[in-house]
């Protein structure tokens, strides 16, 4: 048992109620013989002379009444609870006041939580500095401001995370976006170089072809049906009209292919075109073609429509060697994104085959010219390079989705005239007719072009002054001599066709003009923006059909120089 | 000093100023953009950079500037997590500034390497005292008519400080504080 000095003593007592200004002092009757120095602010009834059990409730250890049960319980742990308020404890424990029988209750206020120090109206100097509570509050408090940062800290850590990752998902869509974007570009850029490559190829080729188709007509002339020979030149024509064919593909899939552009009812054409697709499809592919609502009409090449079209029919059909089914349908988009927002948006001319599909490496590949999955000999690899070159020159886009076994389909995107303009009528073409000894001049830079020209122009019954340079062909006009027509090359070396048209122009007024071209560089040709007194030719082309155009141009005009 | 101070002197141009204001001021002292932990020692140089840079943002003297602060800290720490700390250090102005020196002794426990000031109070009288104030860092007597200020508010009352510098074996700043009840609002009638 702990043992203290009697408390009573009046130096005692007050040292004790200055060290524990909770204390009580009680007697061997369980009366209170003193009461520590914060009692009589804090609750007047613990007072010397109160009984108590009258103030006092032993919370722990229970079941104790009288001093000797205290006593005899002097090393535990005591909690106590004033009477008058109930909130309030006390912790400590008990010590003999000598052999008397008399206790003294060290202790003080049992708080767990920093906020009971206000709520129980107590204050901080109210716990000594010996009584490691005060520090123990301090503690608390530290740990409550703590813990509150910590969750702070980590919801800021969330939200922080949450836009890391929010940009992170964007980068990476970015990053997406931006790995296509580059891949179209160098597609682009590969399918321009490929397109200019295969432009130039043909240029020299059409002039080489025009050599040969135009001696060949001259002298399939001069042959008689029954001469042996003529079969031998037959073939010759054949595959030079072949060769022809190829160059033509090539100048299409280069965006050189000259387009004459009008308002265009597509799905008329379709149902026209429609009739010449079956035969060539044959029986065992199913063709469907349909048309979604009223489409306006679209501003396109009727020619080119129509070879695009083919291209992908054919390309469809060779996918399905056993068959399958081959739908076309056309109906109107306006979701497409362009540099230059079309009102009207565009027609999309869909060709789905139920065939074989491709895989990515040969879909990233399909465009390219001489690129082919067929057997050698059964492609040229042209067809869809072709489709690509005139989609772009039509100012469309070619779209593909397609995966292996599971079919494709191009949708090629048109630009819808905007001003439902209604199609142009079909001209028929006039026929062939000799001259009447009109004067031509002659401008063309190839030696073998100009030679074959000047002799096929003389046998039909011009006089013809021939050129080797737009430089010669202007001091031929400006000595004075006049001509009743001019056929001339596009690109030559000192100035093109076009800028010697209109330097004729200048010096002499409006001449009929038949420009000649395997190359057609000049915007103003592609485009289609001809005067009514000029005509365009793409090389190579048959001797009947220029004498056609230069024997129109006569017959319409009655200019001379 | 501790992150706390640091803190709070965020929390005080943020409230007062707003969040862009803080990042120039953040940016021009050269501190990163993270934040501060309470119970972490800074060099106390950050925290007079801060006031430094506070004062060239806000074109405000350092001397407003830490009176805004003290003013602001009374407040901070009422709400930031040491409100029952203050409550309980005392139910009057003279109370909490006698006890405002063992608050700060028994803080010390929490915060080892805390180099508070030093409060006494002298010459006390039921409307005046005199507060002694010993600080180890210069310059921040400003700081301490804040603090009056803020305390004015959460005792209710209006004070009225005036401040001489003592000079001597200890110097110190000495603050005369008086004060009286706050008027509150009056009622026609």
């Amino acid at each position: 048992m702990t043992h203290a000095s009697d408390s009573s003593g009046s130096h005692d007592a007050h040292l004790v109620r200055a060290l524990f200004p909770f204390c009580v002092a009680i007697s061997d009757g369980m009366r209170i013989e003193l009461a520590g120095g914060r009692w009589a602010s804090y609750d007047a009834s613990v007072r010397a002379g109160a009984g108590f059990h009258d103030v006092f409730e032993i919370d722990r250890p229970t079941g104790l009444s009288t001093a000797a049960d205290i006593a005899a319980r002097a090393d535990d742990v005591f909690i106590l609870t004033l009477k008058s308020r109930p909130a309030f404890k006390l912790r400590g424990q008990f010590v003999a006041r000598g052999s008397s029988g008399a206790l003294l209750f060290v202790g003080g206020p049992w708080i767990t939580q920093i906020s009971e120090i206000a709520a129980l109206g107590l204050e901080l100097h109210d716990f000594p500095p010996h009584d490691p509570r005060g520090d123990y509050l301090v503690l608390l408090q530290t740990q409550g401001t703590t813990l509150a940062e910590t969750r702070d800290l980590n919801a800021r850590l969330r939200k922080t995370s949450a836009a890391l990752e929010a940009r992170t998902r964007e980068m990476e869509r970015e990053m997406k976006l931006r790995a296509e974007l580059e891949a179209q570009l160098r597609q682009s850029q590969k399918m321009e170089a490929i397109g200019r490559l295969a432009g130039g190829i043909a240029h020299d080729f059409n002039n080489i072809l025009m050599a040969v188709q135009g001696y060949v007509a001259l002298s399939l002339s001069r042959v008689t049906p029954t001469d042996p020979v003529r079969a031998w030149i037959e073939e010759i024509r054949k595959a030079a009209d072949r060769a022809a064919n190829l160059t033509r593909q090539l100048l299409a899939f280069g965006r050189q292919q000259v387009l004459r552009p009008q308002s265009l009812d597509l799905a008329h054409e379709m149902r026209e075109f429609e009739k010449l697709l079956r035969p060539m499809l044959g029986e065992r592919i199913r063709l469907s073609v349909a048309t979604e609502g009223d489409l306006g009409f679209a501003w396109a090449d009727a020619s080119a429509i129509n070879q695009i079209v083919m291209n992908l029919a054919v390309n469809a059909r060779d996918a399905m060697p056993h068959g399958g089914d081959l739908e076309i349908r056309l109906r109107v988009r306006k979701d497409i994104p362009t540099q230059t927002l079309r009102e009207a948006g565009f027609i999309e001319l869909s060709v789905r085959d139920s065939g074989t599909g491709m895989d990515d490496a040969t879909k990233a590949r399909a465009f390219e010219p001489f690129f082919t999955t067929k057997e050698p000999g059964k492609g040229s690899g042209l067809g869809l390079a072709q489709v690509y070159g005139l989609v772009e020159q039509c100012g469309g886009v070619i779209e593909l989705d397609t995966e292996l076994g599971k079919g494709s389909t191009f949708r090629v995107l048109l630009p819808r005239n905007e001003s439902r303009e209604a199609p142009a009528a079909q001209v028929a073409a006039p026929s062939a007719q000799g001259g009447r000894g009109e004067r031509l001049l002659l401008v063309e830079d190839e030696p073998l072009v100009r030679k074959l020209l000047e002799q096929l122009l003389s046998r039909a019954g011009y006089q013809i002054t021939a050129a080797s340079d737009p430089v010669e062909a202007l001091a031929i006009v400006q000595s004075g001599m006049a001509f009743d027509v001019v056929v001339t090359d596009v690109v030559m070396p000192s100035m093109t066709g076009p800028e010697l048209a209109q330097k004729i122009e200048g010096a002499c007024g409006p001449v009929p003009t038949v420009f000649m071209s395997g190359h057609t560089e000049d915007e103003f040709i592609r485009s289609g923006a001809l005067r009514s007194h000029q005509r365009f030719m793409t090389k190579p082309f048959v001797p009947s059909e220029l004498l056609v155009q230069v024997r129109e141009l006569i017959g319409s005009r009655s200019h001379a120089i | 000093m501790y992150g706390l101070i640091n803190k709070a002197v965020e929390g005080l141009v943020r409230s007062k100023f707003g969040d862009a204001a803080w990042d120039k001021i953040r940016t021009r002292a050269g501190l990163p953009d993270e934040p501060f932990i309470s119970m972490e020692q800074y060099d106390d140089k950050t925290t007079y950079d801060l006031v430094g840079a506070a004062s060239a943002e806000l074109g405000a003297p350092a001397e407003a500037i830490l009176e805004e602060f003290g003013l602001y800290w009374v407040k901070y720490t009422g709400e930031a997590g040491y409100g029952e700390l203050m409550k309980s250090a005392g139910r009057t102005l003279p109370e909490f500034l006698k006890n405002l020196d063992q608050m700060h002794t028994r803080i010390k426990l929490s915060f080892p390497q805390l180099a508070p000031p030093s409060f006494r109070v002298s010459d006390e009288t039921p409307s005046s005292l005199k507060l002694h104030y010993y600080s180890k860092r210069p310059g921040l007597a400003p700081l301490v008519v804040g603090l009056l200020r803020g305390l004015a508010d959460r005792f209710e009352v209006d004070v009225t400080t005036r401040t001489e510098r003592v000079e001597g074996a200890q110097p110190h700043d000495l603050f005369y504080v008086t004060w009286k009840p706050r008027a509150t609002a009056g009622t026609a009638g």
